[in-house]
């Protein structure tokens, strides 16, 4: 693989990233509202803590924390996982398949009385190009273990399309929605326009899954130390602002501005992004001569100064230089380990 | 045309000028200019600007921290430029120019003023440059130009007519596209001019004013005062200076104060995390056009004094862009059909507010700029 090979996948990961958020957050849209208001006792929340029953198959009596839980009313509702890419090798999709007999279950965790939700369907959300192949997959699994896929679980296409303007569309590919409204309506295909997720959500950057970090060095290097600056000297020795940043205030920051606090949350919200995201990000430009790492607690120094290049062509270029650098002649092993393709 | 000054003249017009804006309050000193007889090519220039909590405090900021520029006293309004020796592109001699308030205006915005000639009003923008971002100059794009011009119409009891408009088009050279300026002189109404300038896709840099007084629906052959207004927010005048004042220089702070109040607040930080953001609204589709995206981005990604992300390029655009001078930060979607889309960051002061919404307004197509919230999209 040739180097813009390989800066083209690093490109597409952060892109999957982000539009993975925005198929999350139209998704909801299409359950909890009816196409002008909120419905009545709708509510959602991504990666929410739920807990499985004592019956489930793969994970009994556990907390799950499944990328979209999204309540339509007190008597139905939808959990999902999304997956704009999925690794080339149909292996290790069993996981994925397992993650979804998980969430078929009659877990507790909704915004109800008694936190149980009567009637529900468990979904991956995944980008049209690989859906078809998933469900070859799915079928075949089926043919092995009948119990493979639980009864109420379902796998929805997405895709983004440009018409007049910007949508996510969403199509029911396998199984069956468990309400007599949504069914058919996903089993004909549903438009949002994106406009409906930037207008509610215009700063959300992430969900309950670790971005890749150059993306999230991007956002601390175009916004976030940027905006700390404040009055500091630049210092002439270093050619750079010396910025002291502790992980707890940055990863409190990122949740306040761009992550879990900008959605609607109670006891069991997760929080997003992690304090290990952004420890790893930290790591990294230590990495890369750009941060000097904590003498003690976690207060890193980042040795700040603006790109003149565009800002993520420069992590992505020094994340490849830094893996040609270790010798590793392909650096898509080390970087990408799960092996994951891009799925558009 | 009178002769020109001579040099001995010159001077003892500097002294009195200097007399004349050393003392005093700003009503007095603008009283006193507006009696002063100006000889060429001496004109009153003055340039609307913002800042919080006032241009003079700004001013004053800047003067206690630079070797050229001082105040007439401590406290004063009024302030003189003292090039340095051997300073490149200056003027000899003390420019003296004071920071005058509006009526009924907040005093976030004020108008710097003075009498100059050419270089000597080069050279006090020049070191008013150096306290941006603190300091903001009112920059008005082609809808603000000329609606204020069409106010003035209607609300002085003068007869107002555009003379003349200054623009820039786009031409198409062997090395490429390139900009010139035209200037188009016009006894026509305004509106058939301007709906010349929107066929040839020029855009309007500055417009020519002529107040003629009027007295029973009768109008006099001879202004009492000439403006020209810059897209800068600056106003050159000859002939009645208060008239100018407060008539055009009024109108551009009342537009200045109400757009940068607009902007102001943005920033996530300083609204308690709550995301206000802003959208440029083009009246045709533009970017179902994948070649109007690109050439979006390739716009965005030459924006002067600022670092830039392309998170997405195609079909439609999304980028970061960090504002250099005060590191304000937003994100920029282009949306089809036609809305761009300003989400501020963590940090986004109304000036940088202003410097990218201008130069989008200049560099790509100028729209409609409007609250981003719900019920405000075509969906």
């Amino acid at each position: 693989m040739n180097a813009d090979q390989q800066r083209r996948k690093y490109l597409d990961r952060a892109d999957n990233y982000q539009q993975t958020v925005s198929a999350l957050m139209a998704f909801a849209a299409f359950v909890v509202h009816d196409g002008s208001s909120q419905r009545e006792g709708a509510s959602f929340g991504v990666g929410r803590r739920m807990q499985t029953s004592a019956t489930n198959r793969i994970a009994p009596n556990t907390e799950i924390t499944p990328d979209l839980v999204s309540q339509k009313s007190a008597t139905f509702g939808i959990v999902a996982e999304a997956k704009k890419s999925l690794p080339k090798n149909q292996q290790t999709w069993a996981s994925f398949l397992e993650q979804l007999r998980k969430y078929d279950d009659f877990l507790t965790g909704w915004w109800t009385q008694d936190q149980q939700m009567p009637e529900y369907n468990a979904l991956l959300l995944l980008h049209h190009s690989r859906s078809r192949l998933f469900i070859q997959y799915l079928q075949e699994a089926l043919r092995t273990d009948p119990a493979a896929v639980g009864p109420r679980s379902a796998v929805v296409e997405f895709s983004t399309s440009m018409e007049t303007e910007l949508y996510y569309f969403f199509r029911l590919e396998y199984g069956a929605l468990r309400d007599a409204e949504l069914h058919p309506r996903l089993a004909s295909g549903v438009q949002i326009p994106f406009e409906r997720v930037l207008t509610s959500y215009p700063s959300l950057h992430y969900y309950d899954s670790e971005p890749p970090t150059e993306l999230l060095l991007t956002e601390l290097w175009s916004g976030v130390f940027p905006s700390l600056l404040g009055d500091l000297k630049i210092d002439e020795a270093l050619n750079a602002f010396p910025l002291r940043v502790s992980v707890a205030e940055l990863t409190l920051e990122l949740q306040r501005a761009f992550g879990s606090a900008t959605l609607p949350i109670d006891v069991r919200s997760v929080e997003f992004p992690k304090q290990s995201w952004v420890r790893k990000a930290l790591d990294r430009l230590v990495g890369y001569k750009y941060a000097k790492p904590p003498d003690q607690g976690d207060t890193y120094t980042v040795l700040y100064r603006p790109f003149k290049k565009d800002v993520m062509e420069r992590f992505i270029d020094l994340a490849l230089s830094k893996s040609t650098a270790t010798g590793n002649s392909d650096p898509q092993l080390l970087l990408f380990a799960d092996g994951e393709e891009s799925g558009a | 045309m009178p002769p020109p000054l001579s040099l001995t003249h010159r001077k003892r017009f500097a002294e009195f000028l200097r007399a004349s804006m050393g003392k005093g309050s700003p009503a007095e000193i603008l009283r006193r200019l507006s009696e002063t007889a100006l000889p060429a090519p001496y004109k009153a220039r003055l340039k609307v600007v913002y800042s919080d909590p006032s241009p003079l405090t700004a001013i004053a900021n800047l003067a206690a921290g630079s070797y050229t520029v001082h105040p007439f006293a401590p406290e004063a309004t009024s302030f003189f430029i003292r090039p340095l020796e051997g300073q490149r592109g200056t003027t000899t001699g003390d420019i003296p120019f004071t920071v005058v308030p509006f009526d009924g205006i907040d005093s976030k915005v004020q108008a710097v003023l003075t009498v100059s000639n050419t270089p000597q009003w080069t050279a006090i923008k020049r070191e008013l440059r150096f306290a941006y971002p603190r300091l903001v100059p009112v920059l008005l794009s082609q809808a603000e130009l000329v609606t204020s011009a069409k106010a003035l119409r209607r609300e002085t009891d003068h007869d107002v007519r555009v003379r003349s408009f200054t623009a820039k088009e786009e031409i198409a050279t062997p090395e490429g596209k390139a900009r010139r300026s035209v200037r188009e002189w016009t006894d026509e109404e305004l509106d058939g001019a301007l709906l010349h300038v929107s066929d040839r896709r020029q855009l309007i840099t500055s417009i020519d004013l002529e107040f003629f007084p009027r007295f029973d629906n009768v109008t006099h052959v001879v202004p009492k005062a000439t403006c020209k207004i810059r897209k800068y927010g600056e106003v050159e005048v000859t002939g009645s200076l208060s008239l100018a004042y407060n008539t055009v220089a009024r109108e551009v702070a009342q537009v200045g104060f109400s757009k940068l109040q607009f902007y102001s607040g943005r920033g996530l930080r300083e609204a308690h995390y709550r995301p206000h953001p802003l959208a440029i609204n083009y009246s045709k589709p533009l970017f179902n056009d994948v070649e109007i995206v690109r050439s979006l981005v390739a716009t965005l990604s030459r924006y002067p004094r600022s670092m830039h992300a392309v998170q997405h390029g195609n079909p439609y655009a999304h980028l970061r862009v960090t504002d250099l001078f005060d590191y304000s930060s937003f994100d920029v979607w282009a949306l089809p059909p036609g809305r761009l889309v300003l989400v501020p960051g963590l940090r986004a002061s109304e000036a940088a507010c202003e410097r990218l919404v201008h130069y989008i307004f200049d560099y790509f197509r100028e729209g409609d700029i409007a609250n981003y919230e719900r019920g405000s999209t075509t969906s």
